[in-house]
C-alpha cells in the first residue's frame, strides 16, 4: 500500500499534470464562487472536456476542479455576504462580518487554511482509513440519517443571531417553503396549484440567492448616494501563529465531524457544515461572539465543508457508491472512461485508486497556493466602486438561478424572495434558517418516514443504538440545564446533611 | 405599385418562409431537453446522443438538464415547446409510469412524437450478495410465508414494476421508496433492505464485484450485460415490464422533420462509436423507430396502467 502511494505521488510529479490541476483548481475556485453554479454543475460541464486525457488525467482534473468549488463558496460568502451554495451559509456568519470591520482578507485566510487542513487532513484519512470509514458509512440507515439531520437543524439556534423566536420562525418558514412540490416519499404533488413549474418545488439555490445576495444589494444601494465611498484597506491575509493556534482544535474537531457527515450517503457538505458550527459555537469558550466575526466560526464552517468534500471520495472510490450529488456525477465520467466504479476498481485498478489518493492531497496543497495570495486579490473587489459592483453582483445572481435548473421562472423567484428577504433583513428576522428548513426539511421527512416503513411502522425499533446516540447530542441543549440543575442538587445534598437540623 | 409589389413579396414569402426553413432543417442549434440531474443515466445518454447527432446533422446540439417533480418540469417544457423540430427531448419509463402515479402529471406519451427507441433495460430485484435468497423463487416463498419480512426498495416508476412483480409471484413486500437507484442500492448492500428493483445497468458493477445478485429480470430476454441471470419466465413468472431510454419531439412535428430525426437516430444507432460510447456507460443500443417504437410504447403504457390499477386496489 505504501508503495502504491508512493508510485501515486511519484506520477503526480509530470510538471504539465501538475500545471493542467492548478488549471483546473482555479476553474473549480471560480465555479465555487459564482453563486448558484454548484460544484456538480461545474464537474458535469467540464466532464466531457476530459475525455481527451487519459482516465487518470481526466478524472484527476475533475477532481481539481471538485475541491476547487467546494472551497471557492467560502470568497463570495466572506467579501460580499453571499453562501455560493448551503455549505457556505455558515461560512457568511462569521466571515462578513469580519470582512466589514474591515479584515475580509483575513477572513479569506482563515477560510483558505481551514479549507486546506480540512481537506489534507481528510485526505490522509481517506488514505487510511477509507476502507473501515466506508464500512460503517454503509452500516447507516434511514434512522441514522434522520438523527444526523436532526443533529444538523440544531444550527438553528447558533445561526439566529440573538432572537431563537424569530429564527424558529424562519426555520419553520423554510420547511415549509421545502414540501412545495412533489412529495419525496408517495410522489404526490403537495401545494403545487396545479401549476406544472411548482411540481419541480421552490427552486433551493434561486431562494438561497434571492434571501441573501438581493437585500445586501439593495441595501447598499440605500447608501450609495451621497459621500464618497472610503477606500477599504485590504488587511493581512495570514492569521497569526497565536490565532492560528487557537484555531486548531475546531478545524481538527471540525475535519473530523466533516469528513464521517461527508462519508456518509444520506448527507451532504451542507449537513456537515452545520453540525460542525453549532458544536463548534456550543463548544467555544467565545460562543457569545460567534455570527459577528468569530475566526473560530469561519474555521469551523470551512474545514468541515472541505474534509466533507473528500470525505464524499470515501465511498466513491471503495464501494463505487455515490455520497452526493457531485460524486454521482463523477461516477458518470468514471464509466464515461471505461472504468467500472466499484470495489472492484481497488482490486484492478489499485495504482489508479492510489493516484486518485495523492491527487486530493496534491489538489489540497494547490487550493492554499492559490488561496492564499488570491485572497488579497478577492478582497480587492471590496474597493471597485459600487455603482459598478452592484450591477455586476446582480447579474451574477441571475445567471447562477437560471444555470442550475435552466429555467427563466427561477429568476423571478430569486427576485421575489429577494424582496421578501430586504424586508426580513430590515425587520430584524435572521435569513440563514430558512435555508436550513429547506436544506433539512426534505432529508428529515423522507428518512423518517423510511425508517418506519423499515420498521413496519414500529417507533421503538426506530432508536437504533447509533442513533440514540446522535440523538443524545442533538437533544443536549434541551436537557443540558436539567442536568446541570440536578448536578447541582446532587452536589449539594451531603453539604445540607453536614447542617445541624 | 413598387411597394405593393414588395408588400405582397412579403406576404408570400411570410406563407412560404416556414416551408423553405422546413426544408432546410435543421439550420440552427437544436436543445435537447434532459428532464433529468447531471450524471444519471438519462443524462449520460442524452449527452451521449447529443454528441452523435451534432456530428450527423452539422449543427450545435444542447443538451439542458431541465429537473424536477420526477421529470415534470422537462417533460412539460418539451412536450409544450414549438413543434419544429429545433426542441427535442428525451423521453423515459418516468413518461409512461407517472401520468399513471401522480395526480396532475403534466405530460404524457400522447404529448410526444415518439421519434426512436435508444436502449431498453431489463429490470429485476437485486439482493445483498451474502444473502441466503439464491433465486427468485426462494425471494418468493419466504414473502409468501412471513408477508411482513421482505422489504423491496425501489425508485421512482420501479414502484409500478415492483407492483407487477408482486402481483405475477403473489407476494406483498414492504416497499420502501428511494430517490436514487444508487441510494437504494446502497441500502441492500448496507444491509436495510432485503432488496431493491434495480435495471441491469445500475446493478452491473456491483453484480460484478460480487456485492449484489440478481435474482431475476422481469424481460422477455435474458439481459446482454449479465446474461447468467434468468428472466422471471424462465423462474415460472412471466412479466415484461422496464425501463428505456428515447427519443421524443413534440406532439404536432412536421413530418419531414420527423423523418428527418428518424433517419437520423437509425444512422447514429448502428455507429461503432455511439454503440461503443452507450456500452461503456452500460446502456446496450436497442432501436426501434417509427411505427414499432410507436406500438411498442403502447404495450409498456398498457402494462405500467395494469400495474398503476394493482395500486389503487
Amino acid at each position: 500500500m505504501f508503495e502504491l502511494l508512493i508510485q501515486g505521488f511519484a506520477s503526480l510529479l509530470d510538471p504539465l499534470l501538475l500545471l493542467l490541476l492548478v488549471g483546473a483548481v482555479a476553474i473549480g475556485i471560480v465555479v465555487g464562487a459564482m453563486p448558484g453554479i454548484s460544484p456538480s454543475l461545474g464537474v458535469a460541464i467540464a466532464s466531457p472536456l476530459t475525455f481527451v486525457f487519459d482516465p487518470f488525467t481526466g478524472i484527476s482534473c475533475l477532481l481539481g476542479i471538485y475541491i476547487g468549488a467546494v472551497f471557492g463558496g467560502s470568497i463570495p460568502a466572506t467579501v460580499i455576504g453571499i453562501p455560493g451554495s448551503a455549505m457556505a451559509v455558515t461560512t457568511v456568519f462569521d466571515g462578513y462580518p469580519m470582512g466589514r470591520k474591515g479584515k475580509a482578507g483575513l477572513a479569506l485566510g482563515i477560510s483558505t487554511i481551514s479549507s486546506f487542513i480540512g481537506g489534507v487532513l481528510a485526505s490522509l484519512i481517506l488514505i487510511v482509513l477509507a476502507y473501515p470509514i466506508s464500512q460503517f458509512a454503509l452500516s447507516l440507515g434511514p434512522r441514522e440519517y434522520c438523527a444526523i439531520a436532526v443533529l444538523a437543524l440544531m444550527a438553528v439556534a447558533s445561526l439566529s443571531g440573538g432572537s431563537f423566536l424569530k429564527g424558529a420562525i424562519a426555520c419553520l418558514l423554510g420547511l415549509f417553503l421545502a414540501t412545495v412540490g412533489l412529495d419525496e416519499i408517495n410522489g404526490q404533488p403537495r401545494f403545487t396549484l396545479d401549476i406544472p413549474y411548482l411540481m419541480g418545488g421552490i427552486p433551493f439555490i434561486a431562494v438561497i440567492i434571492g434571501l441573501f445576495a438581493i437585500p445586501e444589494i439593495m441595501q447598499r444601494f440605500e447608501r450609495i448616494s451621497h459621500r464618497s465611498q472610503p477606500i477599504v484597506q485590504v488587511s493581512k491575509v495570514v492569521p497569526s501563529w497565536s490565532l492560528l493556534r487557537r484555531l486548531l482544535p475546531a478545524q481538527l474537531r471540525s475535519t473530523g465531524i466533516g469528513t464521517i457527515v461527508g462519508a456518509v450517503p444520506g448527507a451532504g457538505a451542507d449537513v456537515a457544515s452545520l453540525i460542525s458550527y453549532s458544536q463548534g459555537r456550543n463548544l467555544s469558550k467565545r460562543r457569545e461572539r460567534f455570527g459577528s466575526g468569530e475566526p473560530e466560526g469561519i474555521a469551523c464552517s470551512e474545514a468541515a465543508n472541505s474534509a466533507s468534500g473528500v470525505g464524499a471520495l470515501i465511498p466513491l472510490l471503495t464501494l463505487g457508491l455515490p455520497g452526493g450529488a457531485v460524486t454521482a456525477v463523477i461516477i458518470g465520467s468514471f464509466m464515461i472512461h471505461g472504468l467500472q466504479p466499484g470495489p472492484l476498481l481497488m482490486r484492478d485498478h489499485a495504482p489508479l485508486v492510489y493516484q486518485f489518493f495523492a491527487t486530493t492531497v496534491i489538489v489540497n496543497f494547490i487550493v492554499l497556493l492559490i488561496g492564499l495570495p488570491g485572497a488579497k486579490l478577492f478582497a480587492r473587489a471590496l474597493q471597485v466602486k459600487e455603482s459598478i459592483l452592484l450591477p455586476i453582483i446582480l447579474l451574477i445572481c441571475i445567471i447562477g438561478a437560471y444555470a442550475l435548473r435552466n429555467n427563466p421562472w427561477d429568476i423571478l423567484v430569486m427576485l421575489g424572495v429577494g424582496v421578501f428577504g430586504y424586508y426580513m433583513a430590515k425587520a430584524g428576522i435572521p435569513r440563514a434558517p430558512i435555508v436550513i428548513g429547506m436544506t433539512l426539511g426534505p432529508i428529515i421527512e423522507s428518512e423518517i418516514a423510511r425508517g418506519l416503513l423499515i420498521t413496519r411502522g414500529n417507533y421503538i425499533d426506530f432508536i437504533t443504538p447509533i442513533s440514540a446516540v446522535i440523538w443524545a447530542i442533538a437533544l443536549l441543549p434541551l436537557y443540558l440545564p436539567l442536568l446541570r440543575y440536578v448536578f447541582r442538587r446532587i452536589r449539594r445534598r451531603p453539604h445540607y446533611r453536614n447542617q445541624p437540623s | 405599385m413598387t411597394v405593393r409589389k414588395s408588400l405582397g413579396a412579403l406576404l408570400a414569402s411570410s406563407f412560404l418562409f416556414p416551408l423553405a426553413a422546413l426544408a432546410d432543417y435543421p439550420e440552427r442549434s437544436i436543445e435537447l431537453i434532459i428532464p433529468f440531474g447531471q450524471g444519471g443515466g438519462n443524462d449520460l445518454v442524452g449527452r451521449a446522443f447529443s454528441q452523435s447527432l451534432a456530428e450527423y446533422s452539422g449543427v450545435d446540439v444542447l443538451p439542458v438538464n431541465r429537473t424536477g417533480g420526477s421529470g415534470a418540469v422537462g417533460f412539460h417544457a418539451a412536450s409544450s415547446a414549438r413543434p419544429d423540430g429545433y426542441t427535442i427531448a428525451m423521453i423515459n419509463s418516468s413518461l409512461v409510469g407517472n401520468p399513471h402515479i401522480i395526480n396532475g402529471f403534466p405530460a404524457s406519451v400522447e404529448d410526444f412524437t415518439p421519434i426512436c427507441l435508444l436502449s431498453a433495460e431489463p429490470v429485476g430485484i437485486a439482493v445483498n450478495a451474502s444473502s441466503d435468497i439464491e433465486t427468485l423463487g426462494d425471494w418468493v416463498s419466504i414473502a409468501q410465508e412471513d408477508p411482513d419480512r421482505l422489504a423491496l426498495g425501489y425508485t421512482s416508476i420501479g414502484e409500478l414494476i415492483a407492483l407487477s412483480a408482486g402481483n405475477v409471484t403473489d407476494t406483498d413486500p414492504t416497499l420502501i421508496p428511494y430517490s436514487g437507484s444508487g441510494d437504494s442500492i446502497t441500502a441492500v448492500i448496507g444491509g436495510h433492505v432485503d432488496g431493491a428493483v434495480v435495471s441491469d445497468a445500475e446493478a452491473y458493477s456491483q453484480v460484478q464485484a460480487d456485492q449484489l445478485r440478481m435474482l431475476a429480470f422481469f424481460s422477455e430476454e435474458r439481459s446482454k450485460s449479465l446474461p447468467d441471470v434468468p428472466t422471471s419466465a424462465e423462474a415460472g413468472y412471466p412479466l415484461d415490464i422496464g425501463l428505456f431510454r428515447a427519443i421524443g419531439a413534440p406532439a404536432d412535428i412536421p413530418e419531414d422533420v420527423e423523418d428527418y430525426l428518424i433517419n437520423a437516430c437509425t444512422e447514429i444507432a448502428q455507429e461503432d462509436e455511439f454503440i461503443e460510447r452507450m456500452n461503456r456507460i452500460g446502456f446496450n443500443v436497442q432501436l426501434r423507430t417509427g411505427d414499432d417504437f410507436k406500438e411498442w410504447l403502447t404495450r409498456q403504457n398498457e402494462a405500467f396502467a395494469t400495474a398503476a390499477n394493482l395500486l389503487e386496489q
